[in-house]
């Protein structure tokens, strides 16, 4: 063959001409993105990701610059559906004709609902994306014949036809790295990055579609990397850019069991091996039923600070409800083991369910007196909600008492005075700005506590740690106190018609006399020792 | 009490939670506007068009 004519050569340079650009949620970066982009990358494509949350100017300007082949929007939130749709409105107004698809467990698990909210999409890329979306872009690329690809679906005509499920990736390892186009979270000069060490979740709580989104798809549910590639993408992280910070993403990080007991424990050996469980802080995401002394301490000892788990109730018949699996006294004993063994955790609660009753509430909330009321964490909780793919919402519009739509989903309550009890509860909450938002009360005592233990566990020992742990600590105690008087004062209220009247007023000003009191405490702690804390952060870069 | 370097500044980082109070909530409130806000941006837009379309046939009428 002539040099001049490599049709191998010619191929890569128009492949290396093609643009796709993903559209997603960024903030604490997306992962799923990043591994799209990743192999769509591999396969020879320029991809730009854009935030969701961008000016919608923006993100028109850069698709039509882009003049991609392909938009991939990934939805994470079921909520978010009609931005995207009024987002995809817009720019097919201005003449953006490329072909538009979406990926996520909502669209998934009800692609017909997604092509029919959002008419401009042409097809939903169902279960996970990377072979699929590779498939499809180079089908357009080419020119050929798209429908036929195996986990996609569409419409044609009136109908929407799914084609067979392709299966679960049944090697992670086979994945390149994701793509990590996002800033990282700066804590105190520590650089945070999220990663995966396995994908799927064993378990069938009602309220989630996970386990439906993994049991719909041929092929394992659970899959687990190798230690030892988690640990080469870590420290690649560290080294290239400077990530200290690990938070795993996983759905339930393998800890369950004598096998996946070992998996960790093999991931901890490769931590040691590797000289970076002395440099580096990790986070996982867990049950409670996972929480074990001997491998957690492992664990802690490679570098583990924190361990969320997905407590959700405190009573039993919730648990039941919420098909957890698990018991209170589990739950309880999770907590006990990790403030024996030192490790801070965070915690999903749901103080509402569709089973709860005024006695669940006041139930919930001595729990939650019991495991926080320390001040070792703040408090917090939510409303369950009947999310789409969940088997808690197929129960509820069964018995009728589902309500909302996609964008709200809701339901009524067994006893109507609780309606009344969640309404006021929820508007004291929001008004106060105690649990949710960047300048909630429980957000500003959260972070104060993680700062904590990144100071204790990448620093230099540091003076006056101890006690300004334990002032945060009690601020933390009564504000939690206050939060649960509050819930329980409401709850009163709802019940009997009778009881103090609560100042809304008064609560938030005591709410924000508290975040300015622990903001000020922290600002004057680390100006003290910022000598300290920075010659340590320029030592290490 | 020197100024607190840039680096070690307290910047409370949300992590988005979908499990949210739905009445009055901010990220309702969010996602509402933002959808509010493009559809506007469609109908300024399809009106503008339609105006200058006006003044175009007034001006081609206009002897």
């Amino acid at each position: 063959m002539s040099p001049e004519f490599d049709p191998g050569a010619a191929t890569e340079l128009v492949r290396a001409k093609q643009n796709v650009v993903l559209v997603g949620f960024q903030k604490m970066g997306n992962l799923g993105l990043g591994y799209l982009s990743a192999v769509l990358r591999r396969a020879g494509y320029c991809v730009q990701l854009i935030d969701i949350e961008a000016d919608p100017e923006q993100i028109r300007s850069t698709i039509v610059a882009a003049d991609p082949v392909l938009v991939g929007f990934s939805l994470i939130f079921q909520y978010y559906i009609r931005r995207y749709g009024a987002l995809m409105a817009n720019l097919r107004r201005h003449g953006v004709s490329c072909h538009f698809t979406m990926g996520g467990h909502y669209p998934t698990l009800n692609f017909e609902q997604t092509l029919r909210t959002v008419p401009q999409l042409d097809s939903v890329v169902c279960f996970e994306g990377e072979a699929t979306l590779v498939e499809l872009v180079e089908a357009l690329h080419t020119n050929s014949e798209w429908r036929r690809i195996q986990g996609l679906a569409y419409r044609e005509r009136n109908t929407f036809i799914a084609n067979p499920p392709r299966p679960l990736a049944a090697d992670l390892d086979a994945l390149p790295f994701p793509d990590r186009d996002f800033e990282p979270i700066v804590i105190l000069g520590r650089k945070a990055m999220p990663i995966l060490a396995s994908r799927g979740c064993a378990r069938t709580c009602s309220f989630c579609s996970i386990h439906t989104f993994y049991r719909t798809a041929p092929g394992k549910v659970v899959r687990t990397r190798q230690p030892a590639e988690v640990v080469r993408e870590m420290q690649l992280l560290y080294e290239a850019r400077g990530i200290n910070i690990f938070l795993f993403q996983d759905d339930d990080f393998p800890l369950f069991g004598p096998k996946w007991r070992a998996w960790a424990g093999h991931l901890v050996d490769e931590l040691h091996a590797s000289g970076l469980s002395r440099k580096i802080l990790w986070k996982v995401n867990c049950r409670a039923d996972a929480v074990e002394p001997e491998l957690l301490s492992r664990m802690r000892d490679a570098g583990l600070y924190t361990v969320y788990m997905g407590l959700e109730s405190g009573t039993e018949e919730g648990l039941i409800t919420l098909h957890k699996q698990i018991t209170v006294e589990q739950n309880l004993k999770a907590v006990r083991t990790l403030k024996e063994i030192g490790l801070r955790f965070e915690f999903g609660f749901m103080l509402l369910d569709p089973s709860s009753s005024f006695s669940s509430v006041r139930e919930n909330i001595e729990f939650l007196r019991e495991i926080v009321g320390d001040g070792c964490a703040p408090a917090t909780f939510c409303k369950m909600l009947p999310y789409d793919g969940t088997p808690i919402k197929t129960s509820l519009e069964a018995s009728g008492r589902l309500k909302g739509d996609v964008c709200a989903p809701d339901y009524d309550f067994l006893d109507a005075r609780l309606d009344a009890f969640y309404l006021r509860l929820a508007r004291i909450v929001d008004v106060t700005g105690w649990i949710h938002g960047p300048r909630a009360l429980t957000m500003t005592l959260e972070w104060a506590h993680t700062e904590v233990a990144v100071i204790r566990r990448l620093f230099p020992r540091v003076p006056g740690i101890d006690a300004y742990e334990a002032s945060l600590r009690r601020h933390t105690a009564r504000s939690n106190e206050q939060l649960f008087k509050m819930v329980e004062a409401v709850a009163d209220f709802c019940l009997t018609a009778r009881g103090a009247v609560l100042n809304v007023n008064e609560l938030r000003a005591g709410c924000e006399e508290t975040r300015e009191t622990v903001t000020a405490e922290r600002n004057a702690f680390v100006t003290r020792h910022q000598h300290i804390l920075l010659r340590a952060l320029a030592a290490a870069a | 009490m020197a100024d607190i370097d840039t680096s070690l500044v307290f910047n409370p980082h949300w992590i988005w939670d979908p499990a949210i109070w739905r009445i009055l909530d901010e990220n309702d409130k969010a996602q509402a506007t933002a959808v509010i806000n493009i559809q506007l941006d469609l109908i300024r837009e399809t009106l503008t068009a339609q105006l200058n379309a006006v003044a175009n046939l007034k001006q081609l009428l206009t002897p």
